[in-house]
């Protein structure tokens, strides 16, 4: 029935995270009746967005792209950073709600999924490898597990606790204050800058206890 | 039960809309009691059905919401205004096939948990014998739903226990005994089973003393109660990391763990005999009423204000007789009680033990005159 351009732009704006086919029409029409300037703009944001920007390939985090050397994101690139402390995180909306908290002087390793069998993803889905190599590699003293208090969330903390407990690094997790089953992303920055900075260590070995820092 | 001379939560008004056979329907109660009057399917026990979804957010008939909702109808809801000592306060619960949203004042509360512990509600139905007679399910239900009551955070643990135990099922079921990860679920599952055999056991102790002496008093002693938590996993953590870890082979081929709270027992005796086994149908009867008024006194106490009664068909199997020893095992003093009758000729009975009665006739989900 629609024109094969609408349709398909619809197809697509369906598949964003939240947005039905509804909401898709919705773009879509906009975008067609409203002035041709704020089409043709996002369809150029759109084309550089893959060009210019890229994950940061140390971190995980967002970096601009690079011609020469590695892509490093603002937050690896920069040398005020304490190059001891390694946050981990799930998402990259929790390394920026952490960000506004203001209580992370260190720097990041985003995660981009957390364990869940139950969705199909798997212990070897996890990027250990590399924050291993990181711990190995930069100097990190600390890491710490700011994963959500979820039971994934707890789950990916655990199990990332174990397969990296061999190094010489000490590994910490968020104090309790963000509540259970909640988002990091929606906790307000004064809870959340509490939880980083009453951090208790976490000890890999799984019979003993967490210990207090 | 000195305890029961606090105050006591009350319904002050109750709006339904489309609540199985209910289309619309507006009560304004009496503080005391209420007796629901009607022939069979006229939704009296619809009605207490309404009253307490709007304090609780669940049916006492079934899990599934949706089925609540009058047919031909995409949702319903039950719009309350409730009295305690803290002030009142206007509950509403609207629900539609896929969705449940809950307010109170207006706002939003902070989870469903908290919303359902505002506003204490006991529930008696003829469905309540399986309490003492069906299998341990039941059992866990009632400590848990007392539990609520003292710390409204249990729901999220017994949440995330049960997340917890489906991961680790599915990383057995897909990957094996071997499988990574599977150490952190454990660990979990360790954790927060902990957590829910404490709060449990806690209950249980308080439940069962209650009920011991709910029993000794209708019996003047002849049956002694013994009503014992037994856990399903074990109460030293490491020793139940190490129970997971080794029956992980076995419980590859099961729907769940073999050890751990879900497994968790309460077992009722009398007299030194497991009720399931032995005891009569009228021990049973018995039995289950003291549970439920050691849950009425235990949720008093864990809230500091006294429950509202919901009693429905209470007396359908009754004589008068056993009627009056059930209201007087009851030891009604100031709840609000709302009871649910097909019998005209109890009115008196209920009169002569509950005090002044507020009666409404039912018919065809509406409120009306005598029919008779
Ligand atoms: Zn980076």
């Amino acid at each position: 029935m629609l024109p094969e351009e609408l349709f398909r732009l619809s197809q697509r704006f369906s598949r964003l995270p939240g947005v039905g086919e509804k909401t898709a029409l919705r773009y879509a029409m906009f975008l067609l009746l409203a002035d041709p300037a704020i089409a043709r703009g996002l369809g150029q944001e759109l084309i550089a967005l893959h060009d210019n920007v890229t994950p940061c390939e140390r971190c995980g985090y967002v970096a601009r792209r690079s011609t020469e050397g590695p892509s490093l994101c603002a937050i690896c690139s920069d040398h005020r950073r304490d190059p001891s402390l390694l946050c981990v995180v799930a998402r990259v909306q929790d390394l920026l709600a952490i960000e506004r908290s203001g209580a992370m002087r260190g720097r990041y390793h985003v995660l981009g999924k957390l364990l869940s069998p139950l969705e199909g993803v798997h212990a070897s889905d996890l990027p250990i490898a590399s924050i291993r190599s990181r711990i190995q590699n930069e100097g990190i003293r600390e890491v710490l597990l700011a994963t959500p208090p979820t039971v994934d969330g707890e789950a990916s903390a655990l199990f990332i606790a174990q397969e990296i407990g061999d190094l010489e690094v000490r590994i910490s997790r968020l104090a309790s204050g963000v509540p259970h089953g909640g988002d990091l992303e929606f906790a307000d920055q004064i809870t959340l800058g509490r939880a980083i900075d009453g951090r208790h260590q976490v000890v890999h070995d799984f019979s003993e206890k967490v210990v207090s820092k | 039960m000195a305890a029961r001379q606090q105050a006591s939560a009350k319904l002050e008004a109750l709006e339904v809309r489309n609540i199985r056979n209910i289309e619309a329907l507006g009560l304004d109660p009496s503080p005391g009691t209420n007796v629901i009057c009607g022939a069979n399917g006229q939704g009296k026990t619809s009605l207490l059905e309404a009253i307490y979804l709007v304090a609780t957010t669940r049916s006492f008939r079934t899990h599934r919401l949706r089925e609540t909702i009058r047919h031909g109808t995409d949702g319903g809801s039950a719009k309350a205004r409730f009295e305690d000592m803290l002030g009142d306060r206007e509950q509403v619960v609207g629900l539609t096939p896929t969705q449940r949203s809950v307010r109170v004042d207006g706002q939003r509360p902070a989870s469903l948990a908290q919303y359902a512990v505002k506003t204490p509600v006991v529930v008696f139905h003829p469905g309540e014998l399986a309490l003492t007679m069906g299998p341990a399910s039941g059992r866990r239900t009632l400590l848990n739903r007392i539990a609520l009551f003292f710390d409204p955070t249990t729901h999220a643990v017994q949440h995330a226990y049960g997340e917890a135990m489906r991961a680790r099922q599915r990383l057995l079921q897909v990957q094996g005994p071997q499988a990574q990860g599977l150490e952190a679920y454990e660990r979990l599952m360790v954790e927060h089973g902990m957590r829910i055999t404490r709060f449990r056991q806690d209950v249980a102790e308080k439940l069962a003393n209650v009920a011991r002496g709910v029993l000794d008093q209708a019996t003047f002693g002849s049956l002694r109660l013994d009503a014992r938590y037994v856990p399903g996993g074990s109460l030293d953590e490491q020793e139940e990391c190490k129970r997971l870890v080794a029956s992980r082979s076995q419980d590859c081929r099961r729907s769940s763990s073999t050890h751990g709270p879900h497994r968790d027992e309460f077992l009722l005796e009398i007299n030194g005999a497991s009720t399931r086994t032995d005891a009569s149908q009228g021990q049973h009867r018995l039995l289950t009423l003291c549970l439920k008024i050691a849950e009425m006194v235990c949720v008093g106490q864990a809230r500091g204000v006294n429950p509202i009664l919901l009693l429905d068909d209470v007396s359908s199997e009754l004589d008068a007789e056993r009627t009056e020893a059930f209201f007087d095992l009851l030891g009604h003093r100031n709840e609000q009680v709302f009871l649910t009758t097909t019998r005209a000729e109890m009115l008196s009975v209920f009169e002569r033990k509950m005090g002044e009665t507020n009666v409404f006739w039912m018919k065809g989900g509406q409120i009306g005159g005598k029919p008779w």
